[in-house]
């Protein structure tokens, strides 16, 4: 997602975060409501979870807006590449 | 591990993925299924559905945050989404299709090639 905005819309680093995240809302709420309806989300844990990753997601977020745009991007190509290292040895 | 000791550990691994999805402007999924399979012995299918019901309020909070500072476009990034979910139908039956280790490698390629360009676009000083 972040990636498609940066490189081919031509979106900002940080813009490009910030709709991304946006984008999430609607993409996670079919995913969550589909496996709900399926009995695959174990609630409690994702409460627990929840209530830790709102109060970062703010903190974040305005992390994200103090943040210079070169950092922004050498942070996220960062990221990026230890996706990919994880993904190649299978997690 | 007692039960507070559990509890303490979900919120602190929430805490920290929340601040990495709200910079970096990811989900989190990518750090939470492993960690739900891995360290909370969830299945993967139990992992990926609690996963999402995390991302959504923490994508809320940030978004939230993001839009009061005028920094993005909230309605295009929900437009955006709305789009992608119904892609990501189609793109889940795709993935069916392929054998799992041949599309991660594929998927591991491609963010690694998107990596390597921003890290250099980075050093760059291409703002």
């Amino acid at each position: 997602m972040v990636p498609l905005l940066v490189l081919w819309a031509g979106l900002s680093q940080r813009d490009a975060h910030a709709v991304s995240l946006g984008a999430i809302i609607p993409i996670s709420t079919a995913g969550a409501l589909t496996f709900g309806a399926a009995g695959e989300i174990r609630l409690w844990e994702a409460l627990a979870v929840a209530a830790g990753s709102i109060a970062g997601a703010q903190a974040g977020a305005r992390l994200l807006v103090r943040t210079d745009e070169r950092r922004l991007k050498l942070a996220f190509g960062l990221f990026l590449l230890i996706v990919a290292a994880l993904l190649a040895v299978g997690r | 591990m007692s039960t507070f000791a559990l509890v303490a550990l979900l919120v602190a691994v929430g805490a920290s993925t929340g601040v990495l999805a709200g910079l970096l402007g990811v989900g989190g999924g990518i750090l939470l299924v492993p960690f739900f399979v891995l360290a909370v012995g969830m299945s993967q299918h139990e992992a990926e559905a609690t996963s999402l019901l995390v991302i959504l309020p923490t994508a809320v909070a940030a978004s939230v945050t993001l839009h009061r500072r005028e920094i993005g476009d909230l309605p295009v990034g929900l437009a955006l989404g709305a789009v992608g979910a119904l892609g990501g139908t189609a793109g889940a039956l795709l993935a069916l299709s392929l054998p799992a280790e041949t599309l991660r490698l594929v998927f591991a390629v491609l963010v690694a090639l998107v990596g390597i360009r921003l890290v250099h676009d980075a050093r760059a000083g291409a703002a």
